[in-house]
């Protein structure tokens, strides 16, 4: 991730999809960060889990959507985005979406969230950038007990 | 062949079916106990537990050996991730998905998965000619609003009477193209042609009236 004084960030059209903590607080991140972030989740009250002034603002545009949508897709304007984060809380959802994302809309960069360890394995493996936040969490529980 | 089949869901067992009949050795993948049941009573020890986007179903279900890999799940990404799995984790030569979106169609196709895209031209492409309401959708006319070619099949169970075709009470607009025995023997239909159970009849209908059209086939050899 580039750093937020980073010119090369300040206009980046990021697509962020997912309606849960993390799919929020990484959409928060970046609008702060510069980035025009346009939020597509299934649920309408994702926006409560948001700071409010960046949604005034118009840094992020929340849209209610199915991600499995092309309309939907579409309309989060993911044929203008340099950035597509499949963050929802499906792993199968995110695979398919982050892959429409490279290989049908060509994002430049996009990450999925996978959190099963073999399906990440294999998507990184695929040269997607699959995370998963059962590993992360894993180790760093590991750690903490020594 | 050794077929492992994601999902046993309306398609699946269908597609299961078919494929037993076919002669081929099959494995279903399928995370609904009951379903496993149902497939177990009817088609032999066929169903494999759990989840088709799972590495450890797939192992399961002897996936390293398979042949072919077919996803039949109501779910794209599910089927997607599947048969991504059998592919890069298990080797599967020959992969092939339903995709319930269309949209979504050209995506399998560059990632190297089949595609059959359901409420298409689908159960033909999948099934070859079997299909669970009897009824296969052999080609859209695009340039004549509405019209499709279908091939029903009547069931070998419905009856032992043979019925002239003149006496079968069929809706407006369809035509009656031809007629594929059971013994295999393919004909155009005449005003003498009769049918009986066993027999495809291939016809010229709307979408609106197929279902009506096959009680009509298939109800007056059981009258």
């Amino acid at each position: 991730m580039e750093r937020h004084d980073s010119p090369a960030t300040a206009s980046k059209q990021t697509v962020v999809t997912g309606s849960d903590g993390l799919a929020t607080s990484i959409a928060a991140a970046l609008a702060d960060r510069g980035h025009s972030v346009s939020l597509l989740a299934p649920r309408s009250d994702v926006v409560d889990g948001l700071p409010q002034e960046l949604l005034q603002w118009g840094r992020i545009v929340a849209r209610t959507g199915d991600a499995t949508r092309h309309r939907d897709l579409r309309r989060a304007a993911i044929g203008d985005a340099d950035v597509f984060l499949a963050l929802s809380d499906s792993d199968t959802e995110n695979a398919l979406v982050g892959q429409l994302a490279k290989h049908i809309y060509h994002v430049p960069t996009v990450v999925c969230r996978i959190d099963d360890p073999a399906a990440q394995a294999m998507y990184a493996d695929l040269g997607l950038d699959a995370v998963s936040g059962t590993a992360l969490v894993t180790r760093a529980v590991l750690e903490a007990c020594g | 062949m050794y077929v492992v089949v994601a999902g046993g869901g309306h398609t699946g067992a269908a597609l299961a079916r078919w494929l037993i009949s076919a002669g081929h050795e099959v494995a279903v993948i399928e995370s609904d106990p009951a379903t496993c049941s149902d497939l177990d009573d009817t088609l032999g020890s066929i169903s494999v537990p759990g989840l088709c986007t799972s590495s450890e179903a797939l192992r399961r279900a002897g996936a390293n050996r398979a042949d072919a890999f077919i996803a039949t799940t109501g779910d794209d990404g599910a089927n997607l991730v599947a048969c991504q799995l059998a592919i890069h984790q298990f080797g599967v030569q020959r992969t092939m998905s339903v995709v319930n979106d269309g949209d979504n169609a050209d995506l399998f196709g560059v990632l190297g998965i089949g595609v059959a895209v359901l409420t298409d031209l689908a159960l033909g492409k999948l099934q070859e000619g079997f299909s669970t309401r009897g009824i296969t959708h052999l080609m859209p006319m695009t340039n004549i609003d509405g019209k499709t070619v279908v091939s029903i099949k009547i069931p070998p169970t419905a009856g032992t009477e043979e019925r002239p075709l003149d006496r079968i009470p069929l809706p407006d607009g369809t035509l009656v193209a031809l007629v594929i025995t059971r013994d295999g023997s393919v004909s155009i239909p005449t005003a003498d042609t009769s049918i009986r159970a066993g027999d495809e009849i291939v016809i010229v209908t709307e979408a609106a009236v197929e279902d009506e059209l096959r009680d009509s086939l298939i109800g007056s050899l059981a009258e």
